[in-house]
């Protein structure tokens, strides 16, 4: 038994043999498949234990929680490999393979300095596979590495912190330095203030790296914070805060990518609620939710996708070919649209449904009921522009077999779940006592769609209108700024000139002679 | 005769010799230089296998009224870092430098000599005659271009440097002054009943001059100007091997002769810590603005000696590990740094971050190996500077210092912004250039040695470890030094 | 008994104000030699001892100076000879491209 996250590692390395297609396809097919299979016969209970450096570490274990993320993981990941093998070239699949593989080593790790050593590697391995793959990419690459940094830094600040509270490294002893963990999750999962990387990062970079990206990079920040923070109720709250924030930003954009971006905040601000709650049913639901979001939103991406690389063009007026050219992507549109505002018989339902049952304050269910609302109201729009608008959009080429091989592979696992929610429970033994059919559950998971229907009739006008001016302030690139005028005053004030440089060694000989007085 | 004494003559002899066969013919310089070397690998590895428990050798056989040269652990690491660096430096520098090639392999060996003399030396003015030695052959080596930018770097270099040999010297004399001996052990012993006024104004002067020589800031400015108009195989070895023999020679004054009781209590650790990262926060700063890739390398430098003075100064046992095997790494990072600038400068005259723009397509594996360094000298794991930076955090926190492991983590998100400016210019893509000559084997050979020596001793940092481990245990408990120099 | 180190003290700062203040390439030349000397001076003094002789090793004299700062002395002198020979060398090439002697004036090198 060894870690599926190591598969893809070496998947990466066996990709330097692949001097022709054939060879790229067979060999990708081999290790996205096997991981899936061996996910798939994971025991929960099983760790491993070496020595490095005079620690213990663990860098393999699995249990419940961690089973159900690597399958989902390795599930998509086959999904969106195929779906990016034909585009893309073979470094830039070798540092795919290499990010999917880190960041399953993260899901399955047992300590704290395996998942540092990942978690970085996912940085690394993500930043570059943005800025090598396209030309337009460099300055985004650069800032989503730089943040990413920062949040891997203040983990490892937190390490450190703990390590030398508790003098351990292992994942369940965590004391000290949760404000620490709290940025560095933070800034994975887009947290907002911090979430500033990902709108620029997913609109600009080719469209299958957005859905590689955004599969692995938000959702391992969910995980962890599981890992490391769950039970802290009062983040519920910030969950919300984050969660109606994306909602408004999202109905503003006018290009598909950015509002799928901010739809991913909002999504994330359900899991973000439903794992501060700390209970077994708010857990469960938060990971069930992560299922059913990895299925909806990476459809969404794929669609996006294939939008872009059959028109060329990706405002929200182009999604006009869906309805007319592009069956099979529709369908999934619909399938998604249904499943993504918490439509009844649809998976999206089930998971909303158990973090709703699991809340007790009377303020987050209100929230919830709210951010269902916005969440349908932001893809009735995109709903809109894809089959009632008319526009005049021609087909350039057609969406190649393995796209489409992706994209109803996931389609068709999200029909399963949403007609049978009790799938994911049989499939992972965890037991949550909710019957997904009573009628008032039903009743009370359909009210918000409803609403937003009648909302977007009435309002129609108001939210289909096309938002040109932005106000973008971005406190990061303020900062740096600064940084680099103090750079500047410094460095010219390095003249050349030697006497200064012997007046510094002067001045310093006698700052160290006063200190003995 | 014992083979330590031998590490320091056969550089020397070498020299000379290749001076006398420089007259000759080329097939015999060569042939010299290639025999001296391997002989010379081998005895350092016989010094280095030998070197725990630590050995005494008195030249001469006067016993403790001569010099004495002792190898311990500390010694045997920097052989260590002679033996990888000076190898590769050789063969990489046989088919690189092109002007006067066979005055920069003689002062190759003679600062060599330097620098081994000044490592394995147990007595105090042969330290200082050491440095010399070796600083001496550095300031031809950087005027060696010719240049004009050489010249005034090498001068601006030679009277910084001075000055603080001057106060090295003063030092020295007043030591002797007061305890009447030369030999280490004997001034540490004398030392004791020396008044503490006095011991504090001779260590400021100690730790002032070689502070010049290391580079710590605001004495700094003569070092990013020697980087910018010196060889590059001088490059690897002036940040390799010159500023940190420089490093030992202090941390080998201040742990033995001064004992770490006096440190602590004098507040000297404090002090060393603040301006170790006083050191390395302006260095990063300085280092995003500069568009020429040598200097930015040589800003890299000094805030990376902000790290290891950072670690050597903790006063803990994991802080000296942690720092000695920061300077094992860092030789070995930079050298790769460097020597893969070498081989852009030698194909394509590139010398600022434009000029190498897109040869990330040209060169792969070079630019591969240029981006693993990179990586590692910034602390992402899983390389080398990872592991002795998380050695050098620990100990910080161990021993109290939370500001100093809080900017430690600040200065590798500094370091990151400009080394990954330089990584994206490599990978962008431009118009094609013509080169002007091919890089061929000898170059890239050591490149790659020290490339993988870089991902060897972050996945396996017990190999070097087991050397290191021993350390702490003669320079925090000087008197184990003491009574083997004495007994022996 | 205390003239000799004042003296040694003067010649100190006054090499060293030579070297940060002058302007003249020389004169910081001459001043590194100033400096050079006064270490020399006092590693001759340190070895006094009053009413001695010099170091030779015969039975007859009891009180000799200590000898190991003269063999310091000298090798002190060596490296001092040594670095301003190679400061001068390297002097002379500035002048040859900079055309002045001026301190201030070569800083090709900056920032």
């Amino acid at each position: 038994m060894i870690t599926p996250g190591f598969l893809y590692l070496e998947g990466a390395l066996f990709l330097f043999l692949a001097i022709n297609n054939k060879i790229k396809y067979i060999i990708s097919f081999l290790i996205t498949t096997g991981a899936l299979i061996i996910t798939f016969y994971l025991t929960p209970g099983y760790s491993l234990q070496i020595n490095f450096l005079n620690y213990t570490l663990i860098p393999f274990r699995v249990d419940d929680i961690s089973k159900l993320t690597g399958l989902i993981f390795t599930l998509s990941g086959l999904a969106a490999v195929f779906y990016s093998i034909n585009i893309s070239s073979r470094s830039n699949l070798q540092l795919i393979f290499l990010f999917i593989g880190s960041s399953l080593t993260v899901v399955f790790t047992g300590d704290l300095f395996i998942l540092y050593i990942f978690w970085e590697l996912m940085e690394i391995s993500s930043s570059f596979l943005i800025i090598t793959v396209s030309d337009l990419t460099k300055k985004t690459g650069y800032y989503f590495f730089l943040m990413q940094a920062v949040g891997g830094l203040s983990l490892l600040w937190g390490v450190f912190l703990n390590h030398s509270a508790t003098g351990s490294l292992s994942l369940n002893a965590i004391e000290t330095g949760i404000p620490f963990f709290m940025i560095a999750v933070g800034i994975k999962l887009a947290f907002i203030g911090l979430h500033t990387w990902m709108p620029q990062t997913y609109s600009k970079v080719p469209f299958y790296v957005t859905v590689v990206l955004s599969i692995y990079t938000t959702k391992v920040g969910v995980y962890v914070m599981y890992r490391l923070l769950s039970g802290i109720n009062i983040l519920a709250y910030a969950g919300l805060i984050s969660a109606l924030f994306g909602i408004v930003m999202a109905l503003k954009q006018n290009q598909v990518r950015k509002l799928l971006s901010y739809s991913i905040i909002t999504q994330v601000g359900y899991m973000v609620i439903g794992i501060s709650i700390g209970s077994a049913a708010g857990i469960t639901g938060a990971f069930f939710h992560l299922i059913n979001h990895i299925l909806y939103k990476t459809v969404l991406f794929m669609v996006a996708g294939v939008v872009i690389y059959t028109t060329g063009k990706e405002n929200l007026e182009d999604l006009g070919i869906l309805g007319s050219k592009l069956p099979i992507t529709s369908l999934a549109t619909l399938v998604a649209f249904m499943a993504i505002s918490g439509v009844p018989f649809f998976n999206g339902y089930m998971s909303k449904t158990i973090i709703k049952e699991a809340l007790q304050e009377p303020v987050l269910i209100w929230g919830l009921n709210l951010m269902s609302f916005g969440t349908s109201l932001m893809f009735l729009k995109f709903i809109y522009y894809a089959f009632f608008q008319n526009s005049n959009i021609n087909l350039n080429r057609k969406p190649t077999i393995s796209m489409q091989l992706g994209l109803g592979f996931l389609t068709i696992i999200m029909i399963l779940i949403g007609i049978n929610p009790f799938l994911l429970e049989n499939l992972t033994n965890i037991d949550v006592d909710i019957n997904y059919f009573d009628i008032k559950l039903m009743l009370s998971g359909i009210q918000p769609f409803l609403w937003s229907v009648i909302v977007f009739i009435l309002l129609k006008k108001y939210l289909v209108k096309e938002y040109r001016r932005f106000i973008y302030y971005d406190i990061y690139r303020e900062m740096a700024k600064i940084f680099v005028k103090i750079g500047y005053k410094l460095s010219i004030y390095h003249n050349g000139k030697l006497s200064k440089y012997l007046l510094w060694a002067t001045t310093t000989l006698i700052i160290l002679l006063s200190l003995l007085i | 005769m014992e083979s330590a004494v031998w590490i320091i003559l056969l550089p020397l002899l070498t020299a000379f010799f290749l001076g006398i066969f420089k007259l000759y013919s080329d097939k015999l310089f060569y042939s010299l230089v290639i025999v001296s070397m391997v002989i010379y690998l081998y005895l350092l590895i016989l010094v280095i296998n030998d070197s725990y428990p630590p050995k005494v050798y008195s030249i001469g056989d006067w016993g403790l009224l001569g010099i004495n040269l002792m190898v311990d652990s500390f010694s045997a690491m920097f052989l260590l870092i002679i033996a990888i660096l000076f190898i590769t430096v050789i063969i990489f520098s046989l088919n690189y430098i092109k002007v006067n090639k066979h005055k920069f392999i003689i002062l190759t060996y003679v600062m060599i000599a330097g620098i081994a003399g000044m490592v394995l030396t147990a007595d105090l003015f042969n330290l200082y005659v050491f440095l010399e030695v070796s600083s001496m052959s550095s300031y031809a080596l950087t005027a060696i271009k010719k240049t004009d930018k050489s010249i005034e770097s090498s001068f601006k270099y030679l009277i910084m440097s001075t000055f603080g040999s001057f106060f090295i010297l003063l030092a020295t004399i007043l030591t002797y002054y007061l305890t009447g001996t030369l030999n280490m052990a004997e001034i540490s012993l004398e030392f004791k009943s020396v008044p503490f006024m006095i011991k504090s104004t001779i260590m400021f002067f100690f730790i002032f001059g070689y502070g010049i020589k290391i580079g710590l800031v605001p004495l700094h400015a003569w070092m990013p100007d020697s980087y910018e108009a010196s060889p590059i195989p001088y490059n690897v070895l002036s940040s390799g091997l010159v500023m940190k023999s420089a490093i030992y020679a202090l941390i080998r004054l201040l742990y033995v002769i001064f004992g770490v009781e006096f440190l602590t209590e004098s507040g000297i650790l404090n002090i060393g810590v603040f301006w170790g990262v006083l050191t390395f926060i302006i260095a990063h700063t300085l280092a995003y603005q500069q568009s020429n890739l040598n200097r930015l390398l040589g800003y890299s430098s000094i805030a990376q000696i902000g790290y290891i003075t950072i670690g050597l100064f903790l006063g803990n046992e994991k802080g000296l590990i942690g720092g000695s095997f920061h300077i094992l790494n860092h030789g070995i990072m930079k050298g790769t740094l460097f020597l893969v600038l070498g081989i852009f400068y030698y194909s394509l005259k590139a010398d600022e971050i434009e000029d190498i723009q897109g040869l990330g397509y040209k060169f792969p594996v070079l630019s591969f190996t240029f981006v693993v360094a990179a990586l590692a000298i910034v602390g992402l794991p899983p390389f080398n500077g990872f592991v002795s930076k998380w050695l050098i955090i620990e100990a910080a926190i161990e021993a109290g210092f939370f500001y100093a492991a809080f900017f430690i983590l600040v200065g590798t998100f500094l370091s990151l912004t400009y080394y990954l400016k330089v990584i994206i210019k490599l990978y962008t893509k431009t118009e094609k250039k013509t080169l002007i000559e091919k890089p061929d084997l000898s170059l890239k050979l050591p490149t790659f040695f020290l490339g993988s020596l870089c991902i060897l001793f972050g996945i396996v940092p017990s190999l070097p470890l087991s050397l290191i481990n021993n350390i702490p245990k003669f320079l925090l408990n000087n008197s184990e030094y003491i009574r083997i120099l004495l007994g022996g | 008994m205390e003239l000799p180190y004042v003296v040694v003290i003067i010649l100190f700062c006054l090499g060293i104000y030579t070297i940060i203040m002058n302007k003249n390439l020389i004169k910081i030349v001459v001043g590194v030699n100033i400096v050079e000397s006064s270490l020399i001076l006092l590693l001759i003094l340190i070895s006094f001892k009053l009413g001695g002789t010099a170091p030779i090793l015969d039975r007859k004299y009891e009180l000799v100076v200590d000898p190991i700062p003269q063999a310091l002395a000298l090798t002190a002198i060596v490296i001092g000879g040594s670095f301003i020979a190679v400061m001068l060398a390297l002097v002379i090439k500035i002048y040859k491209r900079y055309g002045t002697l001026n301190v201030d004036e070569i800083r090709k090198l900056r920032g």
